[in-house]
């Protein structure tokens, strides 16, 4: 980690965005107390790192972490007996991660999505204040997926405070309020994910005189930023604005397209952009 | 510390590798011991005309109170290791399920989880000498004359003190077991620290030195119960407790005690 600084406010959804490798499972490791650090501190609700705070935030870190000859049921118990929370909430997040059936088996006999969704449980078992979520969607299906994504916005609704490690670019878009994005354990950017991860559209202009363009374009009220590339300009919208719109604009400053285009993706370039930096 | 102790209870009661060892500890010092004596009777000096029974010649007081607490928990010593590979079997899965680190995570600190093993160690250590004493008093009802309470309570003291052989040794394994992380290697470590390393460390050693190596320390807390036959090869063991055996083991548990906190504070889980 170099020099990586954030806070999350709570009742946000915070995300931390990155690729393989890129300290976010490092970063959850320090601030949970299983890693130590070399220099740096922290806090959680604004007190110094206790087992007491560690009480109130439930979290799961990479993989699953139960005692496979035990079942689901039992696992959770130890859970439940570590953080102080009665067996009652047990079923409850069993049947929130459809797991009530098989609540007896033992884990062994899991398939990784199963055991994926109980770590889930036990991260929301006992109503934590803060949730700490490190790739929850890894290893399940299209469906499994959509469920725990759904899961974890219905939960927030609740003003639960989650903080989300991701390197999927389309799920911290989609549930998070807040990213920070890590590559190589330096933070990127954080701030709100409608400032970063936009999801704006974007076109593709060209002209004969492509400085002029670049003078005028800049001036229309909707236009976000322009940008040079293999002599067209990529404008990225601040709004939507048809593209009838931006040609009428140019004409009537006296300029002829010679290419327009919109641009698909515009997000994931962002990202990978951010990336490359 | 009963919570700590209440958790530990939910990981291994319901572990049939737990029961499967520890009914094997029972087992094996039961069967041995009380076929102690069909064995001594069976050893016979070499005198043809004259075949001599060595528990009878020499009158080894095997099953009879209170020389039996002596004998018993001298015997229990050597199956001391089966419970010291299920301490080292629990330690290590809590390793290599890293269920310590989700354990630490949940809200456990670090001293938690060392307590919880503590406490485990220190149950199973009163379960083991609780039934030593039962296996010793059924044993001695049987077979020994002696119905006077004041001789079948006397050398009592070695249950006792077979109780801190148990827990110091436990503490080792439990050390080791830290130590290692792997289940497998730190058997194979502990096996081999206790039956060939410290020994030949204790070779190389002067003699004064080598009595307070961690394991001969333990192991020197009862030693072999002496009677004739053992005088009869000129040998001498010490034939009582040693309030000075009990200081060197009991620091020994703690030095272990505090390492093994060391290792856990220092270390990523």
């Amino acid at each position: 980690m170099d020099k990586l600084s954030f806070d999350v406010e709570r009742g946000s959804v915070f995300g931390i965005l990155g690729p393989n490798g890129s300290g976010k499972t490092t970063t959850l490791g320090i601030v949970l107390d299983v890693i130590n650090q070399s220099t740096g501190s922290y806090t959680w609700f604004g007190k110094a790192s206790s087992k007491e705070s560690r009480k109130r935030i439930g979290a799961i870190l990479e993989n699953p972490l139960f005692y496979p000859y035990l079942s689901a049921t039992r696992n959770l118990k130890i859970i439940a007996d570590i953080k102080g929370v009665a067996y009652s909430h047990i079923d409850e997040v069993l049947k929130v991660v459809d797991l009530f059936d098989r609540r007896n088996d033992k884990f062994k006999t899991y398939s990784l999505g199963m055991k994926q969704r109980l770590a889930i449980a036990s991260a929301i078992l006992g109503e934590p204040e803060v949730i700490v979520l490190d790739e929850p969607t890894n290893g399940l299906d299209p469906q499994g997926i959509a469920e725990v994504r759904e899961l974890i916005v219905r939960v927030a609704s609740r003003g639960t405070t989650i903080i989300l490690a991701s390197h999927l670019l389309d799920e911290v878009q989609k549930v998070c309020t807040h990213v920070v994005v890590l590559k190589s354990g330096k933070s990127l950017f954080s701030g709100k994910v409608d400032d970063v991860l936009v999801d704006a559209e974007s076109i593709e202009l060209g002209a004969d005189d492509i400085d002029k363009l670049y003078e005028v374009i800049k001036t229309h009220p909707k236009v976000g930023s322009v940008e040079k590339k293999d002599g067209k300009l990529i404008v990225v919208l601040s709004e939507d604005v048809s593209s009838t719109e931006i040609n009428d604009y140019l004409i009537n400053k006296g300029i002829v397209l010679s290419h327009l285009a919109v641009r698909e993706k515009s997000l994931e370039e962002q990202f990978f952009k951010l990336l490359a930096k | 510390m009963i919570r700590l102790l209440k958790i530990e209870l939910k990981k291994i009661l319901p572990y049939r590798t737990f029961w499967v060892l520890t009914g094997l500890y029972f087992l094996l010092l039961s069967l041995f011991f009380m076929g102690l004596r069909g064995v001594l009777s069976g050893i016979k000096i070499n005198q043809p005309k004259q075949p001599l029974n060595i528990a009878d010649k020499f009158n080894i007081p095997l099953y009879d109170f209170p020389d039996i607490w002596h004998n018993l928990a001298f015997v229990a010593g050597f199956f001391k290791i089966i419970l010291a590979i299920v301490i080292l079997i629990l330690i290590t899965n809590e390793f290599s399920y890293k269920t310590i680190r989700q354990h630490i995570i949940t809200g456990f600190s670090r001293l938690d989880f060392l307590l919880a093993k503590l406490g485990l160690i220190f149950s199973l250590s009163v379960g083991v000498t609780v039934f030593i004493f039962l296996l010793g008093l059924i044993i001695g009802l049987f077979n020994s004359g002696v119905t006077e309470i004041h001789l079948m309570v006397g050398k009592l003291e070695f249950v006792l003190v077979y109780f801190l052989e148990v827990f110091s040794y436990l503490i080792f394994a439990l050390f080791i077991g830290t130590l290692v992380k792997k289940s497998g290697l730190s058997i194979g470590l502990l096996l081999l620290y206790t039956v060939i390393i410290e020994p030949i460390i204790g070779y190389i050693l002067p003699d004064v030195i080598s009595p307070y190596m961690p394991l001969s320390s333990i192991s020197n807390l009862i030693q072999v119960p002496n009677n004739s036959l053992m005088s009869l090869f000129g040998l001498h063991f010490q034939n009582y407790i040693s309030a000075i055996d009990v200081s060197i083991a009991i620091a020994y548990a703690f030095v272990f005690i505090a390492a093994i906190y060391w290792l856990l504070k220092k270390r990523d889980l």
